[in-house]
């Protein structure tokens, strides 16, 4: 069985290998083997620490995922300044611009199921309800979040409702805190992220609802999206 | 939002000042982990700098000549069996830069 810091770690260098792919082979490699030696070491340390495995894993996801957008940013850059390989690798550039958003909809899409489904059983005294209908509707929003994800080509516009439905939910904490902040005492009432999930959670859904609204622009297709 | 060229951000500093006090403490060179682990310790953050963030903050500095890499000898990395680390140190730009500004200015260059 692997860990879930072994997980968290493949994770990271299969991300690292998909947005790196395309460039000159010596920025690939470079970029990939210093992320492999990152993961490598934040691992190592912690394990030596005493963390658990499920705290590392959840430590190098968020490095990972709040990461995305700096990643993204650097590939562009790179891509600029070494533009040498035009065929194949441009189709590859496009298929990442294109699906760039998919891998957080999936971790956000997990984060519901997980949470939905540990949840359904409320351990209430009979007559009250065997099922807590609150995580009910929270499995709903992941099974809606990978519908949407299926149906992102075919029917680009509701997969953005179906994913833009489930991103709302790890939102509401933080928003509602930025709410309080701006129009209440002038700080941070509720003291969020309280964990480090949530802070996954919030990022995860902000990348996928960014994701999911520019695939809403997209024409529909019967098969694999047409890079613009 | 985009930002404005020869300046140094917040954490682009905080990597100057880690590595130069990491020097002070007698280690010459860092990776990319060792300073992301320096940069929370010293300013009690939660988190770790993303990887995203810290990497492509790195690839930055180097190019305007705060910081120089080098690629670990294999052997070593071998010998303990881990992936090859590349180690940075800071230049003297890099030296002088950072002890001109003050902790929570952005830093102009050329």
């Amino acid at each position: 069985v692997r860990h879930l810091d072994d997980v968290a770690g493949s994770l990271a260098l299969l991300w690292a290998r998909v947005y790196t792919s395309g460039l000159a082979p010596d920025l690939r490699e470079q970029r990939r083997a210093e992320i492999a030696s990152d993961v490598w070491e934040h691992r190592h340390e912690a394990h030596f620490a005493g963390l658990r495995p499920s705290q590392i894993g959840l430590e190098i996801v968020a490095r990972w995922l709040l990461g995305i957008p700096a990643d993204l940013s650097w590939r562009r850059v790179a891509r600029r300044e070494t533009a040498i390989f035009p065929g194949g690798e441009q189709a590859m550039d496009a298929k990442v611009r294109v699906n760039w958003w998919i891998v957080p909809a999936l971790v956000l899409a997990a984060l519901l199921l997980v949470t939905g489904v540990t949840s359904l059983d409320p351990g209430w005294i009979p007559p009250a309800p065997s099922i807590d209908p609150f995580a009910v509707v929270v499995v709903v929003l992941g099974v809606a979040v990978l519908l949407g994800i299926a149906l992102r080509h075919r029917l680009p516009k509701l997969a953005g409702l179906l994913i833009l439905s489930g991103a709302w939910f790890p939102l509401f904490t933080p928003a509602y805190d930025l709410i309080i902040t701006v129009f209440g005492r002038g700080r941070a009432a509720l003291g969020w992220p309280g964990s480090i999930v949530e802070l996954i959670a919030a990022a995860a859904a902000i990348l996928a609802a960014v994701g999911a609204i520019q695939n809403m622009a997209r024409r529909p297709t019967r098969g694999r999206a047409q890079p613009v | 939002m985009r930002r404005r060229s020869g300046v140094l951000i917040p954490l682009e500093v905080s990597i100057l000042r880690a590595g130069v006090e990491l020097r002070e403490r007698g280690q010459e060179e860092f990776h990319g982990f060792l300073i992301a682990k320096e940069i929370r310790d010293s300013t009690s953050a939660r988190q770790l700098t993303a990887h995203g963030t810290l990497y492509k903050a790195l690839d930055r500095m180097e190019r305007a000549g705060f910081l120089e890499s080098r690629w670990e000898d294999p052997s070593i990395a071998a010998e303990e069996g881990r992936p090859r680390r590349r180690l940075y140190r800071v230049t003297g730009l890099g030296e002088r830069s950072v002890l001109a500004v003050e902790p929570t200015t952005a830093l102009e260059f050329a």
